[in-house]
């Protein structure tokens, strides 16, 4: 650890310091206490009550909570806190229902819901304060996800289905809405400290909010962290191939020798934590600083912000793969600047138009060696959106939305993470001469697009029980072979005030990655076919007792499906179908929360003549095993649960367990029964292979947090958490599947037991 | 595992801040809707003047009472903690205005004694699974000066006096002189100037006329 980080670190033992002493102190006494103003609704004024919007980000036009024609999550700032989450995918996993996210041999992790999940995250997209985040280049979603910094954040609304009909191409399984706090939702300053034993982490942020006048103010955020994560020993790293009980079973590997004792190991009752040194789980990319900053100015209808934020993080790679060297691994590291101009416009009681204007940079790399410190990809894109909606509301019936957008994107800019090196990205260079993508030259041409919108949506209240919306979306790309129409139905009918039903129908669409598109562009002349799902969804919600709240959900999908590795067509059309149960409890001092997702595929279909073992990892009953998805946990099951001991101690937790992995474990079989062929550079599945009776890595998943909370004042926050803490007995338990293994069937990253401390003072 | 002295100093830091100061209410998640709406009755005791006898024992409290099927849940409690020129807050729940006349139904004392509670309340939300009795209800109070509040469409029409709206996401209120008057109340200026919809009374004529508002 450099001098500069251990300063760092200092700094931020000296503000918990300097924070427990004031507060320990007579400083503040009760009138000035009184005397602070609270920050709450109940502080406000009518003013500025009348400014506090209600609705969520499930629809264009203005409706109420209960009538939203989707299944919605709304994480708040309280949630945020007392979960204890680390970062948003961790907080994601926590309270969505049937929400995953599973590792990857050499990428970012990837999130998924409903089944649906890739080898990258461009299939949800990723908005704050609905401007869209997403990398669009390569991987997707990518900033925000990592970082533990989390107080700048006043809520997260994930909307649970496709919503391209709203947010346009991208959003195939859900919506993920960062809502930052403003100077609406927050004034005062406040400091937080934070630090993480076991998976280490070091964390500061500061946060402030001034009012001029009632409707006018800014709101500023800083945050950095220094995160080291938890070695092997705490987060062991384990390959499938490590072990058989089957000494004619080779572990061939043309580069270096592989050490036979460890290609003869028996199958463990539980893993041997030693077995391969690698990269600490976690640690922060480049051995860098994650940094996240924030500012927002707000007068009456004008709201101008910008963003920046800097992550990443080593990705442990498959040690079998390279002849087990050690401590491998690929880096992906990002930074992103977002600036945004947004305009309410009162034309008349009944009108109102929402202008915006923003430009985005991310910068995105790949080290594919760290010992040498190659670069695999390191890539600039800039993108420059405008935004006009208008929304008139003639009377208590009717709503309609209408409006454009344009976004313009530039590519194959050199990264100032990497000045030093041309734009580079990996599919366009590849070690294996052979490989039809193979590119000497590796690097970028600069290229850009264009893509113009049309979008709508019309609300009827046809009386107080029925409310139907209905409204699409219209998408041109320049890089897309077709138009891309994104419709949207529902049906909302409240026959009691207990009583909510809602079907709905909705098709979201999604162009690849850019660089596939050129790239394809560049070798075919052809544009690229989008990739379609269409989703059926019948949901039901009951507020059983003004304390239970009860809600399902059926779903249907049909998916064509576009991968990473299929370029730029379908590589098979998915037919899938699930249920949602969520059950919310809450009283004054308690709160419960339970849901069970199930998804389960019903068909995976590969084009007539196609190769199904060309660039899909979807499922393995393309090769007839099984009829599952190869990355999904059929069944997922989360509870939380929050209960006030006293006025100032809550005590908290949550539990995620994640039912088998049935689809990995058919596409494992397939692999090993492929291992017997003779060892073949081009096919990856000639090298996969482990011993059968070593099939717990497909068994039950269980994460289990629980935290402590003690609020001796208004203004200070101290809590304790433990993380994962089920591994302290097995640590298979805390399993996370490292999922398109392709080749690499059975491998699996367990997730640390651990703790976290944070202080958090508002001035 | 490394632990390092940073964390024992974070540790000793947190656990020496010991004020004791009144409890920080637990914002539990409910409707984000009846959050605001909990904040908007807090707001209106301020610019609400009661007749005096209503008002006049300074010991009593302000009582709010939720008749129907309560939405706001947990959300309105903090209220109790937030006194209005030193007069404490009560939240006070009727099941449904059916359930009081059923009461009536075998003791006609104890109905009214239920009806006369509902008079005592100074606000009264009226709960929208209450709509289809609202002119029922507004005429049981209409003496008692009892500011009426409900979230129904024509809630005013029968003789409401303040009705939530909502507009582009957000939360609003129209507002009836007439029934106000009727009620006994005086509504300040600076609520009626920020109220979507104003129904006065044409002293002259007694013809109601409506007044719109541009948004705010």
């Amino acid at each position: 650890m450099d001098t500069k980080k251990h300063s760092l670190l200092q700094k931020l033992s000296l503000i918990a310091i300097f924070i427990g002493l004031w507060c320990s102190g007579d400083v503040l006494s009760a009138e000035q206490q009184n005397a602070d103003k609270d920050k709450d609704l109940f502080a406000m004024s009518i003013e500025q009550l009348m400014e506090v919007p209600v609705t969520t980000s499930g629809s264009l036009t203005s409706t109420s909570q209960r009538k939203i024609p989707a299944a919605t999550t709304t994480i708040t700032r309280e949630d945020i806190q007392h979960s204890g989450a680390r970062n948003l995918d961790e907080l994601l996993d926590i309270y969505v229902p049937n929400f995953e996210y599973i590792r990857h041999p050499w990428e970012f992790q990837h999130a998924g819901l409903r089944g649906i999940i890739a080898d990258r995250d461009p299939k949800y997209l990723l908005l704050v304060n609905g401007r869209v985040m997403n990398e669009i280049a390569h991987q997707g979603a990518l900033s925000e996800r990592d970082l533990p910094m989390l107080t700048d954040i006043h809520h997260v609304e994930v909307i649970r289905g496709p919503g391209s009909a709203l947010y346009g191409p991208g959003a195939i399984s859900m919506v993920i809405n960062i809502v930052t706090d403003s100077v609406k939702t927050f004034e005062g300053a406040e400091v937080t400290a934070r630090l993480g034993g076991v998976e280490e982490y070091y964390a500061g942020e500061f946060k402030y909010g001034k009012k001029f006048k009632d409707d006018s103010g800014i709101f500023l955020y800083g945050g950095t962290n220094d995160y080291l994560g938890a070695d092997t020993e705490d987060a062991p790293y384990v390959s499938g191939r490590q072990f058989s009980s089957n000494p004619t079973i080779r572990l061939d590997w043309p580069l270096a020798p592989f050490p036979p004792e460890v290609s003869r190991t028996p199958v463990p009752q539980n893993h041997d934590k030693k077995i391969f040194p690698t990269r600490r789980d976690g640690e922060a990319f480049n051995d860098q600083l994650k940094n996240k900053l924030y500012g927002e100015y707000t007068n009456g209808g004008l709201d101008i912000w910008a963003r920046y934020t800097r992550g990443g993080e080593y990705c442990p790679i498959d040690m079998t793969w390279n002849g087990g060297a050690q401590e491998d691994s690929v880096q992906i590291g990002y930074q992103q600047a977002t600036g945004y101009i947004g305009y309410t416009q009162d034309v008349s009681k009944t009108l109102t138009v929402d202008y915006s204007f923003s430009y985005d940079m991310t910068d995105f790399a790949t080290v594919t060696d760290s010992a040498t410190g190659v670069l695999g990809t390191a890539e600039r894109e800039e993108k420059y959106y405008s935004k006009v909606i208008a929304k008139w509301v003639p009377n208590e019936h009717h709503s309609i939305a209408f409006g454009g957008e344009w976004q313009h994107d530039e590519f194959g800019l050199r990264s100032s993470m990497w000045p030093h090196s041309p734009a580079i990205a990996s599919v366009f260079v590849d070690a294996c001469s052979t490989h039809p993508l193979y590119n000497p030259t590796g690097r970028l041409p600069r290229w850009s697009t264009d893509m113009y919108s049309l979008l709508g949506e019309y609300q009827w209240t046809i009386n107080d029980q029925w409310t139907t919306f209905v409204g699409g979306r219209l998408d041109d790309h320049s890089m897309t072979n077709q138009k891309m129409f994104s419709p949207r139905a529902a049906v909302v009918y409240m026959p009691t005030e207990k009583d909510t039903f809602k079907v709905m129908y909705s098709k979201s669409v999604r162009t690849p990655a850019a660089e596939d598109t050129k790239l394809a562009n560049m070798q075919t002349g052809d544009k690229a076919q989008p990739e379609k799902l269409s989703a059926y969804e019948l949901r039901y919600e009951r507020q059983q007792t003004k304390k239970l709240l009860l809600a399902g959900s059926l779903f249907y999908h049909d998916q064509d499906i576009v991968t990473a590795a299929s370029g730029v067509a379908p590589v098979g059309n998915l037919k899938s179908w699930g249920a949602e149960l969520e059950a919310i409890y809450r009283t004054q001092k308690t709160t419960f929360t339970l849901s069970h997702g199930f998804t389960k595929q019903i068909r995976f279909q590969t084009p007539a003549g196609a190769n199904p073992s060309v660039g899909q990892y979807i499922s393995a009953s393309a090769f007839g095993y099984g009829n599952d998805l190869e990355n999904w946990s059929n069944h997922v099951t989360k509870l939380t649960a929050r209960h006030d001991l006293t006025d100032k101690w809550s005590v908290d937790g949550s539990l995620r367990v994640y039912w088998g992995f049935p689809g990995q474990k058919d596409y494992a079989k397939y692999n090993r029964d492929q291992a017997i062929i003779p060892f073949d550079w081009s096919n990856w599945l000639s090298y996969g292979c482990y011993d059968s009776t070593y099939d717990r890595v497909f068994g039950v998943g269980m994460l289990l947090n629980l935290g402590a909370q003690y609020k001796p004042s208004k203004n200070l926050t101290v809590r304790l958490d433990g993380y994962n803490l089920l591994g302290l007995v097995d640590h298979t338990l805390n399993k996370r599947l490292i999922g398109y293994s392709g080749g690499s069937p059975a491998n699996y990253r367990a997730e640390a037991p651990a703790f976290g401390v944070s202080v958090t003072y508002k001035f | 595992m490394r632990i390092k002295i940073h964390i024992l100093m974070v540790l000793t830091a947190a656990f020496s801040a010991t004020l004791a100061v009144p409890e920080v209410y637990a914002d539990t998640a409910s409707s984000r809707e009846y959050q605001i709406k909990a904040a908007f009755l807090y707001n209106f005791l301020q610019f609400v003047d009661w007749p005096k006898e209503k008002i006049a024992d300074a010991n009593k409290p302000i009582i709010i009472g939720i008749i129907g099927d309560d939405p706001f849940g947990n959300v309105i409690e903090p209220l109790k903690d937030k006194p209005v020129e030193g007069r404490k807050i009560v939240i006070q729940r009727f099941k449904s205005f059916e359930s009081l006349k059923k009461a009536g139904e075998n003791d006609a004392a104890g109905a009214k004694q239920n009806i006369k509670a509902l008079g005592e309340c100074h606000v009264l939300f009226i709960c929208a699974s209450e709509n289809k009795n609202l002119r029922e209800i507004v005429e049981s109070v209409k003496n008692s000066g009892v500011l009426t509040v409900g979230e129904a469409e024509g809630f005013l029409d029968v003789g409401g006096i303040v009705n939530f709206v909502m507009a582009d996401e957000k939360v609003g209120f129209e507002i009836s002189i007439a029934s106000a008057k009727h009620a006994g109340l005086e509504i300040r200026s600076k609520l009626l100037r920020l109220a979507k919809k104003v129904i006065q009374e044409d002293a002259a004529s007694g013809i109601l006329g409506e007044e719109k508002r541009d948004s705010a």
